[in-house]
């Protein structure tokens, strides 16, 4: 289809090379070909191979530490107890049906309180956002719950919720809840009055202004919020676990830990920590993509 | 009340508006100022910061309310913004996560008139302002003179019969203020809208102005009324024309005459204004 017009311009090309050199169009337009498309995908694994490199460095440093353990005086400086990555991934693999059901579990506590927290978080924030009154009259109860350290009443938590999934959504829910809050509230005012003025003389409704300007205005502020609040709703939820217990059946991550590290099983204590951590890093992966989808512009 | 005359689009009589500062000192910000704007003009306030020419176009636009006296459109009296009139603003104010199409057909958007007519509208707009190839850019991508292309675009998306634009070119370097003024001027003459135009740029009102309002400082008077009748055909005789330097000499002359008796105030002229729009 293309042919007879890229040879048309080879032609031209070959016949008249002074002309071709002197403007830089077919370079510039070769260039672009290279180029189009690409930049955001070669960025992109520039920051993965970037930051895969001081992991990669630390796991072959822990291989090589578990495999030959240091002698004399160093031996102190690395702790014997550490599991090689042999005995790791035997067990994460070995351990799959019941590790599967506390990954499950644990996931579900999470879900459940963020999903709590983040509906909380924008009934409340949203008014304390836009009113100046009702910012001022439940900033201090806020202020003072925020201080409550409720990690510390987990038992209390427990009594009140039960020992079973109840008590543990709590504990997500609570943790997650103020930093989505906060971000709330921080996207709420995160206003330009250029903007409000536009909306005002185009004659737009309360509910078209918050759609159409102020909710978008907002969404870098709340997903900063849910970053830190999903974080926070996977602690919540392992720390009901490892306080409250299991309630029935074979318990969540935190009840996993608690077994093992009570069993002094060290790779099976580990396993279930590394398990945690790429929950925790998945989960917050998820939320920055997510952000990025959803705010993909950058400010003028 | 008065029936306001025949040919009068807008009108203020005795308006005094009144500000409070951030410390909530009350400020005088414009004092008994009258004027009517007649269909078709291109009415221009020009003066230095602070002289309250934003508040006034604000108040015509019903962005804001007078303190006292009345401020009327199409001779009823201004209790807000409406459909007939749009703003434009010093910067183009297009939302970043729209694209240059969506941003223009966003009053269509907020009035909910639907139908294919404003997407048709939009293009027709966007190939008159040369931006029909950004379309589905985003303003990022877009230069300065290239935004407020849009951001007019926008404001003449429903067709409005008043035209309010807040130093729309002021942020823009001269080159492209001139290429713009010049689009402006073929736009007005084309569509005959009603435009209240604030600018501090001398230059910028005679080329635009049908009336140069030139406007006092602390509190915001006015001063002079410039009619500017130049017999020409085109934007190009206009400004080579010999009324047009007379009166741009005029109005430096008027202006030099207020900032030389009203100077040294100076407590930071362009803060102070900020907090009197504000």
């Amino acid at each position: 289809m293309s042919e007879p017009p890229l040879k048309t311009l080879e032609v031209e090309a070959a016949t008249s090379p002074a002309v071709e050199a002197a403007d830089g169009t077919r370079q510039l337009e070769e260039l672009k070909r290279l180029v189009a498309g690409r930049r955001w995908y070669y960025a992109l694994w520039a920051r993965i191979m970037l930051g895969a490199i001081p992991l990669v460095a630390l796991t072959l440093l822990w291989l090589i530490v578990s495999a030959h353990p240091p002698h004399g005086a160093l031996q102190y400086a690395a702790p014997r107890i550490q599991p090689t990555l042999t005995d790791l991934k035997n067990d994460i693999v070995g351990q799959s049906p019941i590790v599967r059901s506390a990954i499950l579990l644990t996931l579900e506590e999470t879900a459940i309180g963020l999903v709590i927290a983040i509906t909380a978080g924008f009934l409340l924030g949203v008014p304390m956002g836009l009113v100046r009154l009702v910012d001022a009259s439940l900033y201090p109860i806020i202020v003072v719950l925020q201080a409550v350290p409720f990690v510390a009443i987990t038992p209390l938590l427990a009594l009140v919720f039960g020992f079973g999934i109840g008590s543990k959504v709590a504990l997500a829910a609570v943790l997650s809840f103020f930093p989505i809050l906060l971000n709330v509230i921080v996207g709420m005012k995160r206003i330009r009055l250029d903007e409000i003025d536009l909306l005002r003389s185009l004659g737009a409704s309360r509910a078209q202004t918050f759609l159409k300007l102020r909710l978008p205005r907002a969404f870098g502020s709340i997903f900063a919020g849910l970053q830190v609040g999903i974080l926070f709703a996977l602690l919540g939820a392992v720390i009901g676990e490892i306080v409250g217990g299991a309630g029935e059946g074979n318990g969540g991550l935190g009840v996993q830990l608690t077994i093992r590290t009570q069993g002094l099983d060290i790779p099976g204590a580990f396993s279930v920590l590394i398990i945690i951590s790429v929950m925790a890093a998945s989960l917050t992966l998820l939320v920055a993509a997510m952000s990025r989808l959803l705010t993909n512009w950058k400010e003028l | 009340m008065t029936v306001t005359s025949v040919g009068n689009v807008l009108s203020a009589r005795n308006v005094v508006k009144i500000f409070a500062r951030e410390d909530g000192t009350p400020t005088l910000a414009l004092a008994d100022v009258s004027l009517e704007v007649s269909m078709g003009e291109v009415l221009v306030l020009v003066g230095a910061s602070g002289c309250g020419k934003t508040t006034f176009l604000r108040l015509f636009a019903g962005l804001e309310l007078p303190t006292a006296g009345e401020v009327q459109r199409f001779g009823r009296t201004v209790t807000g913004p409406a459909a007939e009139a749009a703003l434009v603003f010093q910067s183009s104010v297009l939302l970043p996560w729209r694209t240059i199409r969506e941003n223009v057909m966003l009053p269509a958007e907020i009035q909910r008139r639907k139908g294919s007519e404003w997407r048709d509208r939009a293009t027709e707009l966007l190939e008159m302002t040369g931006l029909a190839a950004f379309a589905d850019a985003y303003p990022r991508e877009l230069s300065g003179g290239m935004r407020q292309r849009a951001s007019i675009c926008r404001a003449l998306l429903l067709d409005p019969p008043i035209l309010f634009m807040d130093e729309p070119f002021g942020a823009l370097d001269a080159i492209t203020r001139a290429t713009l003024n010049r689009e402006l001027y073929a736009t007005w003459r084309h569509t005959g809208k009603t435009i209240v135009f604030v600018t501090h740029d001398i230059t910028e009102a005679v080329r635009l102005g049908s009336r140069v309002v030139v406007m006092t400082p602390r509190p915001g008077r006015i001063a002079h009324i410039n009619e500017i009748v130049i017999d020409a055909e085109s934007y190009d005789e206009r400004i080579e024309s010999q009324q047009y330097v007379d009166l741009l000499r005029e109005l430096e002359h008027q202006v030099h005459v207020i900032t030389s008796t009203t100077e040294r105030d100076d407590g930071s002229p362009a803060a102070a204004d900020a907090d009197l729009v504000r």
